[in-house]
């Protein structure tokens, strides 16, 4: 293998809960997140969501006051758990602050700040005084949050690619590597609810009133969930790891702005890059978690890549998306934890909500969390803009 | 790290391609103001094409004058990587005064828009390019992080890239505090390999001290614009050493090297 990244540290936050544990947990138990109302803010249509509970109440350091926002505070709560920023830290004093780089995705960044400032204008006559665009909103907000909460001066950049952000993160990250800009890297993604979302997909016709259904013939659209996760990539630890980074892929569709390539071609590329860069025959992954939206065109479309790709062979494979919803710029961080848990528990985790498989997908989910073995787990994550990214994740001693 | 620049262009208001540009940056002529002319991106289908913004277009335009010289398969096989700070803050706003009401419309079209690699996906759906395509922002640290993120994708099997640098004012719907920024873009084609159209080969490296974020006379706190200097020396076929601020306490050290 060419690449083998390890993975020293990570964290997850979700509406499965907090920390990597209560991941586990859910995964094995199959207790969804997603629920038909919100903590938050009133939404404004019928679904299911994936909210994190208590958000609002989670306070920022002073130090770190003028970003405070709800995407910040998800960053912080998931920065907070499972040991991570104290990771970070250690690595900060062994390679200094310098080498210690910043790669992470969102979507819409901190915009629920800007819909309640608008809120507060239409009602008051006037922004809130703290309302800061610059620290909350704007697309760098989470990058400049996160050097700043740990302390890492390297290289640093928020890709929002729509869902593949926090996937495409971990090839920035191994490419900072193999140039030798830094030693170690923060990878993940934050996003989290606001209506702007919730209601631009349900003007695409994308949201489901029902829980999410993945892959299933009456699949009619996604579940909108929130997520911030993390990964602590290290070139040469002091302690080998479980887990590598041992392969990713990127492409693009070329084809529309919002359906996927109605062959999978883009995402066919993007997995096959993936295995290239892993130097792994698509027989020897042992779990495939699928981008798997629950819309009738993502479904179908990563089907037939997937078909593509692994013939006649196809590994167990099942879309998470039942669990958590669709946590859009955080949904390559949230699964690529996934993968972590799958290899280090060596379970492959269901795909709920089926009640009959799409047969024109002819695919076989895993229906129940099970034991299996794992060496390799790879994951899909597709966007907006026909964006896509593949991930492959090792166990180290399958890596060697 | 090392490139070669093959192919620069500048869209901005008074400055519509490589040539206007060069007399500014040479000091030839003054700096004059002149609204940006129409654009539309005729690469794309008329129904995808009625579609695109203003932000879109300022992209787009930039990315078709910055591979004009190139062929349809060349273009199609670049990497491509768009660099914006704040993306379509005009969607942002409109969306979110959208949600104001109790029954929220957002037009679809809106909202596949206001993705940040909504640029990105229009170029690579218009030229057939199924490459990787990213889409960033890195604030105050813009320019540096987006030479980083583009060169250390150059490969063997990658050998070129296109990075297209955009931004346009803040909305001022979603943004009480207006900072001044005029819109400016520039594209550059990158390649891992010399070539007879290289203008200049560049080597990036990383330093130990930070560099101070300063606003563009002419186009304030457009990050894009923290190209100026560099293309200043292009321009003037010089060599130059720059330094831009990567990060609070670090910078990326650009030698810029004339053919």
């Amino acid at each position: 293998m060419t690449l083998a990244l390890p993975i020293t540290a990570s964290t997850l936050v979700s509406p499965l809960g907090r920390g990597l544990q209560a991941h586990a947990a859910a995964l094995q138990t199959q207790q969804a997140g997603l629920r038909p109302h919100l903590q938050a803010f009133a939404p404004k249509l019928n679904s299911f969501f994936g909210e994190v509970d208590a958000l609002a109440d989670v306070q920022l350091p002073p130090a770190l006051q003028s970003y405070h926002c709800r995407n910040h505070q998800l960053a912080w709560l998931a920065l907070q758990t499972d040991g991570f920023a104290e990771a970070v830290a250690q690595a900060v004093a062994r390679y200094g602050a310098h080498r210690v780089g910043i790669a992470v995705g969102t979507s819409t960044s901190g915009i629920l700040e800007t819909e309640l400032a608008l809120m507060h204008n239409a009602q008051h006559g006037c922004f809130p005084p703290d309302y800061r665009y610059e620290h909350t909103h704007r697309m760098n907000a989470l990058a400049d949050f996160c050097a700043a909460a740990l302390g890492a001066a390297g290289p640093r950049l928020v890709i929002s690619t729509a869902c593949s952000s926090s996937a495409k993160v971990f090839a920035t990250a191994a490419r900072w590597m193999a140039h030798d800009l830094v030693d170690a890297v923060v990878v993940g993604g934050v996003d989290s609810l606001c209506l702007t979302t919730l209601h631009g997909f349900n003007a695409l016709g994308l949201v489901s009133e029902t829980p999410v259904r993945p892959l299933d013939a009456k699949r009619n659209g996604i579940n909108i969930g929130e997520a911030g996760g993390f990964m602590l990539l290290e070139k040469q630890p002091p302690h080998a790891p479980q887990i590598v980074l041992s392969g990713y892929g990127e492409s693009s569709d070329a084809y529309h702005i919002s359906t996927p390539h109605p062959e999978g071609e883009g995402a066919r590329q993007a997995m096959q890059q993936a295995l290239d860069r892993a130097k792994l025959a698509p027989s020897q992954i042992d779990y495939l978690n699928l981008h798997g939206t629950g819309t009738p065109s993502n479904d179908l479309s990563e089907s037939k890549a997937v078909h593509r790709v692994f013939g006649e062979n196809l590994p167990p494979l099942s879309s998470t998306k039942g669990f958590t919803g669709h946590t859009l710029g955080a949904a390559g961080i949230t699964e690529a934890v996934f993968c972590q848990i799958a290899l280090q528990n060596q379970l492959v985790p269901a795909n709920l909500n089926l009640q009959q498989v799409d047969a024109e997908l002819d695919l076989q989910p895993v229906t129940q969390t099970q034991a299996a073995k794992v060496q390799h787990a790879m994951s899909n994550s597709f966007g907006f803009g026909g964006n896509n990214a593949t991930l492959i994740f090792s166990l180290t001693e399958a890596a060697r | 790290m090392i490139a070669y620049i093959d192919s620069v262009s500048v869209q901005a208001p008074g400055m519509e391609g490589w040539e206007p540009a060069c007399a500014v940056l040479r000091g030839e002529q003054p700096y004059e103001f002149a609204p940006l002319s129409k654009y539309a991106p005729a690469f794309l289908p008329a129904n995808e094409r009625r579609r695109t913004t203003d932000t879109i277009k300022l992209a787009l335009r930039t990315a078709e004058a910055c591979t004009a010289d190139y062929a349809d398969d060349a273009i199609a096989a670049m990497l491509t990587l768009f660099a914006s700070v704040d993306g379509d803050t005009a969607i942002s706003a409109q969306m979110t005064t959208a949600i104001l009401e109790d029954e929220p419309m957002i037009s679809p079209i809106q909202f596949h828009n206001s993705v940040h690699n909504a640029p990105a996906g229009y170029w690579m759906i218009g030229k057939g390019n199924r490459q990787a395509a990213s889409a960033i922002s890195a604030g105050d640290y813009q320019l540096a992080n987006s030479l980083l993120e583009g060169l250390s994708q150059l490969d063997a099997n990658h050998p070129q890239l296109l990075l297209v640098a955009y931004d346009l004012p803040i909305d001022p719907v979603i943004e009480t505090f207006q900072p001044k920024i005029e819109p400016f873009a520039f594209g550059m084609v990158l390649s891992a390999q010399p070539s007879p159209r290289c203008l200049a080969k560049i080597q990036l490296s990383l330093v130990q001290q930070p560099s101070e974020v300063t606003s563009h006379p002419l186009f304030g706190d457009n990050r894009a614009a923290q190209i100026w200097p560099l293309l200043a020396s292009l321009a003037r076929h010089q060599n130059g050493l720059h330094l831009l601020p990567l990060s609070n306490s670090q910078s990326l050290q650009i030698t810029l090297e004339k053919r």
